[in-house]
């Protein structure tokens, strides 16, 4: 008996210099569970964009935090690809990115806007290469070349408290009568998107007390808080999207609200206690991955590995005669963003022409070394007067065009010729490219308020150039007339 | 789509990113976020990063890092 006594006196001394200790460690070790408790530790991360570099920070954190806790679970709010040529480029695009998630065994990735990006097909490819499921609620892909993702999964702790993770993805695009995610159109192609919030409540019933539901969300935080709003049934949700770096990750209705910024700049961590079957505490944070030292060195060999392949080298066109001008390029970066586009007329800005194409080997390299800027291109729908309204805005000369040609008549006023010399039809209206700078850097007259087509102009050049095999931009010239 | 910096109304294009709404509000704010001088927070002071996408209706507001 007095033995017991002094046993318990010491596991209280031994627990009390515990709580009072601080802890500066990332990795926090759980405290042992007590019969009928058990700790959760979810790390999330949304919007990785295909960016790699990170990867052997986030991967000794894991570890670590592995090392010190039985319940462990790794997620991703969707996005994982478009951002960084080494992976967007690859010759299985996007391999790289899911090869680095498998080795950090996530458990699973809601499927964001931006996994349409290299076509339904490859995303299929990347989704069986994957060891972990993507997973989406609102998406129907019954007549799409798209596999259907799972709605949902149940994850288990240690002593089986289960854990509902519903993915669910943004419809915030409108074309025609349809919603589709942010992306073109055409690599949603029979795909039907669900509004969110009614999709969810087909799921709510999910929740009982004895379980946790988790919204794995590529929805935008705005939405995020609507659905919050929504149902009380939701406990967490971690989002991704709109690339909020949420520091103190906030209660909004019942849910818990997190993000954790983008391209593996945060991994979120969440810390869930539960005690007989009920979740009486959670609690979250970022960690920042530029403050963590140490590096998983297997992982940093490989991302090495990948950052050194020969992805940006590989020739995609023939360039038979040098460039000579500005225009000669610009024409052909506006042709790319019509033929990929179908745009009618496209408009590319002198300061958005970065370098030369070389004569001979056109690499993938140098596309990115021409236009860098990650500018994506916006279609408006625009009469003659509101394009000769946009030439006007810009200097002399500035605006290098494709589907047109103007000229400068002086006194400021600008005609706009089709190819053969003859006058553009001013009744009617025009289907108008415009990098996202000129949307947005310009000041002209437009009643259409422009819509994203989710393609930078690097990525329209590149499958111009591979579709083309070879082209000569020697003499092409489509802006006339003098300086005032 | 209409968002609002600093509550300025901004009319951008459907799809615009921070960045892209930055550089219709000001030049010279959008070369200064690109010099990391400034940063935008919603209206929860949660920071937003350059490419992340915007919703109708949100409001930003500008913060200068100092010195």
């Amino acid at each position: 008996m007095i033995k017991t006594i002094k046993n318990l006196f010491l596991l209280l001394i031994i627990l009390c210099i515990g709580a009072c200790t601080p802890n500066n460690s990332n990795t926090e070790p759980d405290q042992p569970d007590q019969p009928g408790s058990e700790n959760i530790v979810i790390l999330h991360m949304n919007d990785l964009h295909a960016s790699i570099n990170n990867f052997p920070k986030i991967a000794a954190y894991i570890n670590q935090v592995r090392e010190n806790n039985d319940n462990v679970f790794l997620l991703s709010a969707g996005d994982l690809f478009s951002g960084n040529p080494v992976v967007d480029q690859y010759a299985e695009k996007g391999y790289p990115m899911i090869d680095l998630m498998n080795r950090l065994k996530f458990d699973a990735s809601a499927i964001g806007n931006h996994e349409f990006d290299y076509g339904q097909a490859i995303l299929n490819q990347r989704i069986s290469q994957a060891n972990f499921p993507f997973i989406c609620a609102n998406m129907d892909t019954e007549s799409a070349t798209l596999n259907q993702p799972k709605a949902y999964i149940t994850l288990k702790t240690k002593t089986d408290f289960p854990i509902i993770v519903l993915g669910l993805i943004e419809t915030q695009t409108k074309i025609g009568d349809r919603y589709i995610p942010s992306t073109h159109p055409d690599k949603v192609e029979g795909i039907h998107f669900p509004y969110y919030k009614y999709t969810t409540e087909d799921y709510t019933n999910l929740k009982t007390d004895n379980n946790l539901f988790i919204v794995l969300s590529h929805l935008g935080q705005g939405s995020d808080r609507t659905l919050a709003d929504t149902y009380d049934e939701i406990d967490l949700i971690i989002g991704g999207h709109s690339h909020s770096v949420i520091n103190s990750p906030y209660i909004q209705n019942k849910a818990l609200i997190c993000q954790a910024g983008s391209k593996g700049n945060y991994i979120g961590r969440i810390d869930i206690k539960i005690e007989d079957g009920l979740v009486i505490s959670k609690s979250a944070k970022l960690i920042e991955v530029e403050n963590l030292s140490e590096t998983d060195t297997e992982i940093a060999s490989l991302v090495s590995e990948y950052n050194n392949n020969s992805t940006l080298d590989k020739v995609i066109a023939q360039n038979l005669a040098p460039f000579s001008n500005k225009d000669e390029l610009g024409s052909l970066m506006t042709d790319a963003i019509n033929w990929k586009v179908k745009t009618d007329i496209a408009f590319q800005n002198s300061g958005g022409i970065r370098s030369w194409l070389p004569f001979g080997d056109i690499k993938i390299r140098d596309v990115y070394e021409l236009d860098p800027f990650n500018n994506e291109v916006i279609v408006f729908e625009m009469t003659c007067s509101e394009i000769r309204s946009l030439i006007k805005s810009a200097n002399f000369g500035d605006l290098k065009v494709a589907g047109i040609n103007y000229r400068y008549l002086g006194q400021g006023e600008i005609q706009l010729e089709n190819y053969d010399g003859s006058l553009l039809d001013e009744t009617k209206t025009y289907k108008v490219g415009l990098s996202s700078y000129i949307a947005s850097a310009y000041t002209f007259n437009h009643t259409d308020e422009g819509q994203n087509a989710f393609i930078t102009t690097a990525e329209c050049l590149i499958d111009f150039l591979t579709f083309k095999e070879e082209i000569n931009y020697t003499g092409v010239k489509r802006i006339f007339g003098e300086s005032n | 789509m209409r968002i609002y910096i600093d509550h300025t109304p901004i009319e951008t294009f459907k799809g615009a990113r921070l960045a892209d709404a930055l550089l219709s509000y000001s030049k010279e704010a959008y070369k200064q976020l690109q010099l990391k001088q400034i940063w935008l927070e919603d209206e929860r002071g949660n920071r937003m990063e350059a490419d992340g996408r915007l919703w109708e209706g949100i409001e930003l507001f500008i913060k200068h890092k100092t010195k």
